[in-house]
């Protein structure tokens, strides 16, 4: 097992690990980040306070919305020069988060990249595709650095372009296969389609996330590409992928608590739950210091489950991810707020705001369709400009959302309003993901 | 030649969306003299020109449908080969572009009226009048 001593560390001892490591955290920010000293100061806490665990449930919660809020430099706990990487998350509305790494911080994405893969069995000795989007996304750098930690031959395909993903598959002999878990069906699809035999091929086992996917979609992708598949789970605003992970059991992702402490909590009272009870997944970096995270709340709903592994793993696991309890649309892997579609129609002249984001899947692609109103202001009896305004819209979207959106522009008062509020998501994919 | 007030409706895309409109015209008295669809794979446009066209209009916003009414030119072309040819090299060389043009329902004469879309317009009827065709 990959760093077998601290993933089979004593409980009791990786809790005092993790002390040690929450006061060293909590003395940093007070210390270098002002965003994060006003907020204990409000809460009249010092890193002092910080004797025991418990206390971490008395610290202040961090919103995606309150990072956004001090982009781009805000929380930074490093100095500018010591920072070697940045990531970014795309916001609710306006402004990114960013997630910024030193040195120290590219070493233990590596490090929980490396368990990531071993957990799924995954040696130096396997040939790794990496298929997520390489650049501001987390995905393909960190299921890269994970590669190149273990050892392993890795080979940076970032997303897209099926044909070429698989003849590479083929001509390295690609052991393991990182992408989003719809992607790797899409790939099977291709494959089918064209008959490459990835089944019958050295392709063994793959990791996916970034995406809900459900039980049913596991079977799905093993029975298509000849494979284990695994479950992973992060997000920028932590580290990118690396947080959690399954092992062999394929029963509930272990999250790397030596660098990453969990809680759960009710989302109305902000109560902490215990284990077994569902609600919101807090999450804190214990070991970062590029841009340290005090109780980051993901939005992603699941519980814990704190029983021994067969595996020997004595971190805490959380249940497959559950549902959001926010609006968040993950479509192909990214992040969609419906404010961003809503800020996008708002800047093109004479639209108004009422439109319907209709997320669909068409075989094995998740496609998003934006109903617009046609209002008369904007209505042509030619052709060509209405195209040009369609085509005004679907850019301003690509440039906004990172992914493509056909627009389709409908009479007025034909999007559905309850309650005065029009309904601003159709999903139509039936992804259930075991909650 | 006229200057004509033709009502264009917004039609989505979808099975069915015409019908109604056409019925809902015909149940309020509208008489169509020309029309004409235009359509896409995304959506369509329903242009026509009526006896009384904001009366047609106010009945389509009845529907909830956009529509709007844009200017047009009526053009009383001789049915005879090169009837048309001849109108269109008016703007031989010209900086006007037609954008469209459909042909009337049904003509009585020995002429065909044709409606046409020019951009700029207060161009193309000075060009016409040049031409000899005054306008009605």
């Amino acid at each position: 097992m990959w760093s077998e001593d601290v993933q089979q560390l004593p409980t009791d001892q990786l809790r005092e690990l993790q002390l040690q490591r929450l006061q060293a955290l909590v003395a940093l920010v007070y210390d270098k980040v002002p965003f994060y000293r006003d907020r204990l100061d409000e809460a009249g806490l010092t890193p002092a306070d910080v004797t025991n665990l418990d206390v971490l449930a008395r610290l202040p919660l961090t919103s995606k919305y309150d990072m956004r809020e001090v982009f781009p430099f805000g929380l930074f706990a490093s100095p500018k020069s010591e920072i070697v990487e940045v990531h970014m998350s795309s916001g609710t509305t306006g402004k990114p988060v960013v997630g910024a790494y030193t040195r120290g911080d590219l070493d233990i994405w590596g490090e929980v990249m490396a368990r990531t893969l071993d957990a799924g069995g995954a040696t130096a000795d396997d040939i790794v595709q990496v298929a997520y989007g390489y650049g501001l996304f987390t995905g393909g750098l960190g299921g890269h650095y994970g590669g190149t930690t273990l050892g392993a031959m890795t080979l940076p395909m970032s997303s897209g372009n099926t044909f070429r993903q698989l003849n590479t598959m083929m001509d390295f002999g690609t052991t393991a296969l990182l992408c989003t878990p719809s992607y790797a069906l899409f790939i099977a699809e291709y494959a089918r389609e064209h008959d490459i035999d990835v089944a019958g091929g050295p392709l063994r086992v793959g990791f996916f996330g970034a995406e809900p996917w459900s039980e049913e979609m596991r079977a799905d992708i093993e029975a298509k590409l000849g494979i284990k598949a695994y479950d992973i789970y992060g997000l920028t605003e932590l580290i990118g992928p690396g947080v959690a992970a399954e092992c062999s059991e394929q029963n509930g992702l272990h999250i790397f608590e030596d660098h990453f402490y969990p809680e759960i909590i009710d989302s109305e009272t902000g109560e902490g739950l215990p284990a077994g009870q569902k609600g919101e997944l807090v999450l804190t970096t214990l070991t970062r210091t590029g841009t340290p995270v005090l109780r980051y709340r993901t939005r992603d709903i699941t519980y814990l489950i704190d029983e021994p592994c067969p595996c020997g793993r004595t971190s805490r696991r959380i249940h497959r991810l559950m549902g959001r309890n926010d609006d968040m649309l993950i479509i192909r892997g990214v992040n969609v707020f419906p404010q961003q579609v809503e800020e996008v129609l708002l800047r093109v002249e004479g639209v108004e705001p009422y439109y319907q984001i209709v997320v669909d899947r068409d075989g094995v692609m998740d496609t998003l369709e934006v109903e617009v109103e046609m209002a008369e202001t904007l209505f042509s009896d030619e052709v060509k400009v209405i195209l040009a305004l369609e085509r005004k819209i679907e850019h301003e979207l690509r440039l906004a959302l990172g992914i493509q959106a056909v627009v389709k522009l409908v009479n007025p008062k034909t999007i559905e309003r309850s309650e005065g509020k029009a309904k601003r998501i159709v999903d139509r994919r039936t992804v259930t993901t075991g909650a | 030649m006229m200057r004509l007030k033709q009502v264009s409706v917004f039609l989505e895309s979808r099975k069915g969306k015409l019908a109604p409109v056409l019925q809902h015209l015909a149940d309020r008295g509208v008489n169509l003299r020309a029309l004409m669809l235009a359509e896409t794979d995304r959506f369509g446009i329903l242009r026509f020109i009526a006896d009384d066209a904001d009366a047609a209009l106010a009945a389509v916003h009845e529907l909830g449908n956009t529509a709007r009414i844009s200017e047009v030119v009526g053009i009383e072309v001789p049915d005879r080969p090169g009837g048309l040819a001849e109108i269109m090299a008016i703007f031989d060389d010209s900086e006007v572009s037609i954008e469209y043009l459909y042909a009337e329902l049904a003509s009585g004469g020995d002429s065909a009226l044709l409606v046409f879309k020019f951009d700029p317009v207060d161009r193309a009827l000075e060009l016409l009048a040049a031409a000899g065709l005054a306008q009605e």
